[in-house]
């Protein structure tokens, strides 16, 4: 990020005086240095509403927000964070992000989410897709063993609740990480889960928050 | 396309052992890989670019290297040498400021049983300062020590000279012309490899990942510096230190020829990795279920094709795009947009087609994007909306939205602009900067001040610009240099310009771009075409939408401007004009060449070879041959120079479609010298021709 700021700095001076209809200098340069400043008015209009809420953490930047959702269509939830960037789940499973960096363009999961969801313990494959910084999409494929961890309990935010704990242990030729899910055995809907979005954002924490 | 990327995933495992010892760890004060003064047989990571500064003694040396192939990289430096030399034109010591150019091929990739070897040629003029010429080998033993052994000619081999093992029978490589010339710029490959040669050598020890200790025996004498006292050699070794910090950065210190400390710091990156990697931009809305898109949007009334077109108009406003036109016929539509903000083409028709997915009635399966600039329509996308939902979550869904979408050339142009689009005013009040690189008697020259520019775009196509700047701190008129130039002086008083000037008068054009048939393009623009030039210039593109090559003609009839930038005219008028190819060659490499009349009358060709990175960051080098003498066109021999051109993205991780460019001329003189008009057809219309389109196409989805 160093970098970006010091060269940055000349275009900051042209544009904190320039006034302009056409191109954004200004917007582009400040969002660049200090984030967008605002809540973005989509995230702002479904605040207005009674929106849901999922509790979302990047856990390797230490930080973390409530995000709202969107949007549901079928299996796949779009959830906005207050920058306007984007997480999209497929049952609880991080499905894609945006606006993040070189995060997950998307991810195919049906095999891991079908042993999860039963508690069946084995072996799947997994395929993420992530666009890189030079706009060239790159797609691994993941080997990953499924284990059944056994009874948990986890502390929402209104309830405490016993769950059952599934790890996913996955590896590709240079990549490895670890899926943790907890499931509520009632419902058998991922109550809180740590997933990982690839090399740049590292592992996603998200947990339900009950209406 | 999975295939491709399984067989690119293969070849980099592959590659990734042998890469240990192919990417130079450190660089020398040259700038290029090295161990201090010496050149080693390594290169840099494929399209590295490193930016160098290092001092020692009475040599202050900037280089910028490019590794342009995976096997050979090319750098520009410039020097300045304090009292060093026995000038040219004063015949006493004095500040030398030089420019040079190197290039150095890797003939011979290390492996784990062979060195790598390399040819490399500095300062390649072949008379200038820094003129020599090496064959280097380096193998490196339990990957942390580097051993160099390498051969040197010209000035590599002024300590410890012998024969040249090329040289029998009396034959050219005997004997070398040490004209030393300071004022060369020309390619004097006769001294390519002439004269003595002389061995060198060294060795480096990567202590940790961040210190390596450098130690070499040097084969260079400075004979010319310790003859004006400057430098004083002692022993021919050096030894050094130098420490890479995470971010790209790394410091070296030196003990040089038993006399001198040198220091130096590099930085060295990647184009092709941004440090936000491919952005932070909002995220597009999520699709609505087609089913439920009618009363999302209106709820249970039904919406009339005026309040569908307003909605869509401010959703896409919101994105950074213009509705320009908008009409349904069955069950498609089409809409002309004006992309106003995402460098990648293929980013805003994914965005426009999303929009259009979330607002238009659900009936309507086809969607037709065709994207203008200035109201002139470039190229059409169409998308079927089925694909759209079907593809959404797809882990390939990019480059499968690809293979189901059609391409085409936005012709014939049925285009219907909504009432009351035009007339458009775009406006920009505000700083500006102005550079001047490495000139032969400044390494900067700058100018800052206040800048207005304006376009009004009156019909599709037909458009009134202007821009004007007043200088409030400038350098770039302390130039004492006047021309000497025996050529009109077509370029050369560009001091007088900056000089005799207070209020600027930029451009002042009218100008009208239009479709004259398929794949073609044509442009008319007349008045103030530049900071020197006014008169007319006519231009046609010949440019087929999935091709990789394009055609262009261009004819100007230019009238040189008053020094004070204003209305008036001098009495030099000139027919200029080229006829020019395109080519993207693939893998990111783009060339191109201009053949015809340039402004001084002379008649030639510009050669011009670009890496444009798929990001759109680019690197280029281009040169300029006419029908002048060498010594007519006076120093430097012939126009050269280098180019960066860097999107504004590439720095703020936020879209947008200004890029930042700079040309670096070692010296701007009256040869070869182009008219600069707005807008010329190719660089306005190939971020949206189907070939470059589809190279950025992974951001369809983004």
């Amino acid at each position: 990020m160093k970098r970006a700021a010091v060269f940055l700095a000349p275009v900051c001076v042209a544009a904190l005086f320039a006034c302009t209809n056409t191109t954004d200098d200004f917007a582009v340069a400040t969002t660049a240095l200090f984030g967008p400043g605002e809540v973005d008015p989509r995230v702002a209009a479904l605040q207005q509403n009674d929106p849901t809420y999922l509790k979302m953490a990047l856990l390797d930047f230490d930080t973390g927000s409530l995000i709202v959702l969107e949007a549901r269509n079928g299996e796949y939830e779009t959830w906005l964070t207050s920058e306007g960037s984007s997480i999209t789940t497929r049952s609880g499973f991080l499905q894609s992000t945006r606006g993040l960096g070189q995060g997950l363009m998307a991810a195919d999961v049906s095999e891991p989410m079908a042993m999860v969801r039963s508690g069946a313990e084995g072996q799947s494959v997994r395929f993420h897709s992530y666009l890189d910084g030079n706009d060239e999409i790159e797609i691994r494929t993941y080997v990953c063993d499924i284990e059944n961890r056994g009874q948990d309990v986890v502390q929402l935010e209104t309830a405490t609740i016993n769950t059952r704990m599934m790890a996913e242990t996955c590896n590709s030729m240079d990549q490895e990480f670890e899926n943790l899910y907890w499931l509520n055995p009632a419902t058998n809907e991922i109550v809180q889960s740590s997933q990982w979005a690839g090399d740049f954002l590292g592992r996603v924490a998200m947990q339900v928050v009950p209406k | 396309m999975k295939f491709r990327y399984y067989v690119t995933l293969a070849a980099a495992g592959g590659l990734s052992m042998a890469s240990i010892w192919a990417a130079a760890q450190t660089l020398g004060t040259y700038g290029t890989p090295g161990i201090i003064d010496m050149p080693t047989a390594e290169v840099l990571p494929n399209g590295e670019l490193t930016f160098t500064a290092s001092a020692f003694g009475p040599a202050w040396r900037n280089t910028m290297a490019f590794q342009f192939l995976p096997m050979a990289y090319g750098t520009f430096r410039y020097s300045i040498l304090d009292d060093a030399f026995i000038r040219s034109d004063t015949g006493a010591p004095g500040d030398i400021y030089d420019r040079s150019f190197d290039i150095h091929f890797q003939i011979q990739e290390e492996t784990a049983r062979r060195p790598g070897i390399a040819v490399g040629l500095r300062d390649v003029g072949g008379t200038g300062i820094y003129s020599s010429e090496y064959l280097v080998a380096t193998k490196t033993f339990w990957d942390q020590v580097s051993v160099t052994g390498g051969l040197g000619w010209g000035r590599l081999a002024t300590n410890g000279g012998f024969h040249n093992p090329l040289c029998f029978d009396n034959n050219h490589f005997c004997n070398r012309d040490l004209g030393n010339d300071q004022e060369t710029g020309r390619l004097d490959v006769g001294n390519w490899f002439t004269g003595d040669a002389a061995f060198f050598g060294g060795v480096k020890w990567a202590v940790t990942d961040e210190l390596t200790l450098l130690a070499e025996y040097s084969s260079d004498d400075y004979p010319q510096e310790t003859g004006t006292g400057s430098l004083d050699v002692n022993i021919p070794f050096n030894f050094g230190l130098n420490y890479r910090f995470k971010n790209g950065v790394s410091l070296a210190g030196y003990y040089m020829y038993g006399s001198e400390i040198g220091a130096q710091i590099t930085y060295r990156f990647n184009p092709a990795k941004p440090d936000r990697g491919p952005g932070l931009e909002r995220a597009a809305a999520a699709l609505v279920p087609v089913e439920r898109v009618d009363r999302f949007n209106w709820g249970e009334s039904v919406a009339s094709q005026s309040q569908v077109e307003l909605t869509l108009s401010e959703r896409l406003q919101a994105e950074g795009m213009e509705l320009e036109s908008y009409q349904v016929s069955g069950n498609s539509v089409t809409v002309g947009i004006e992309n106003l903000r995402f460098g990648a083409s293929a980013q805003a028709v994914g965005r426009t087609n999303r929009i259009l997915a979330n607002t238009l009635p659900s009936q309507i399966r086809t969607f037709n994007v065709t994207l203008l600039r200035k109201g002139v329509p470039i190229t059409t996308v169409t998308t079927e909306r089925a694909d759209l939902y079907e593809l959404e979550h797809d882990v390939d869904g990019s480059w499968r939205a690809l293979a189901r979408a059609e391409i085409e050339d936005a012709y014939p142009d049925t285009d219907q602009p909504v009432a009351g689009f035009y007339p458009q005013l775009g406006y920009r009040f505000g700083p500006y900067t102005a550079f001047s690189f490495f000139d032969p008697d400044a390494p900067i020259r700058y100018e800052l001040g206040a800048q207005a520019n304006a376009d009004l775009v009156v019909s599709p196509g037909l458009t009134f610009s202007t821009m004007l700047r007043y200088p409030f701190i400038s350098t770039l008129d302390d130039s004492t240099r006047g021309s000497d130039s025996v050529l009109p002086r077509v370029r050369s008083d560009w001091a007088l310009y900056a000089k005799e000037s207070n209020l600027q008068l930029n451009y002042l054009t009218g100008e009208y771009i239009w479709r004259p048939g398929e794949d073609l393009f044509a442009r008319v623009t007349a008045g103030y075409l530049e900071d020197m030039y006014g008169g007319v210039s006519v231009e046609t593109l010949w440019y087929p939408v999935d091709s990789r090559v394009a055609y262009g003609i261009e004819a100007n009839y230019a009238i040189q401007r008053d020094f004070d930038m204003l209305f008036g005219f001098q009495d030099y008028d000139v027919v200029t004009g080229h006829a020019s190819v395109y080519y993207d060659m693939g893998n990111e490499y783009l060339a191109q060449v201009d053949a015809g009349r340039y402004l001084a009358g002379d008649w030639g060709a510009t050669f011009t070879l670009s890496r444009e990175f798929n990001n759109g960051f680019k690197v280029g080098a281009f040169f300029t041959l006419t029908d002048v003498p060498f010594d007519e066109f006076g120093e430097g021999a012939f126009d050269k120079g280098i180019t960066l051109d860097i999107p504004l993205s590439w720095f703020t991780g936020q879209p947008s479609r200004r890029t930042v460019g700079q040309t670096i001329r070692p010296v701007l003189r009256d040869g070869g010298a182009r008219l600069n008009v707005n807008n010329r057809l190719y660089g306005y219309t190939r971020d949206d021709r189907a070939q470059r389109m589809v190279q950025r196409w992974g951001r369809y989805y983004r």
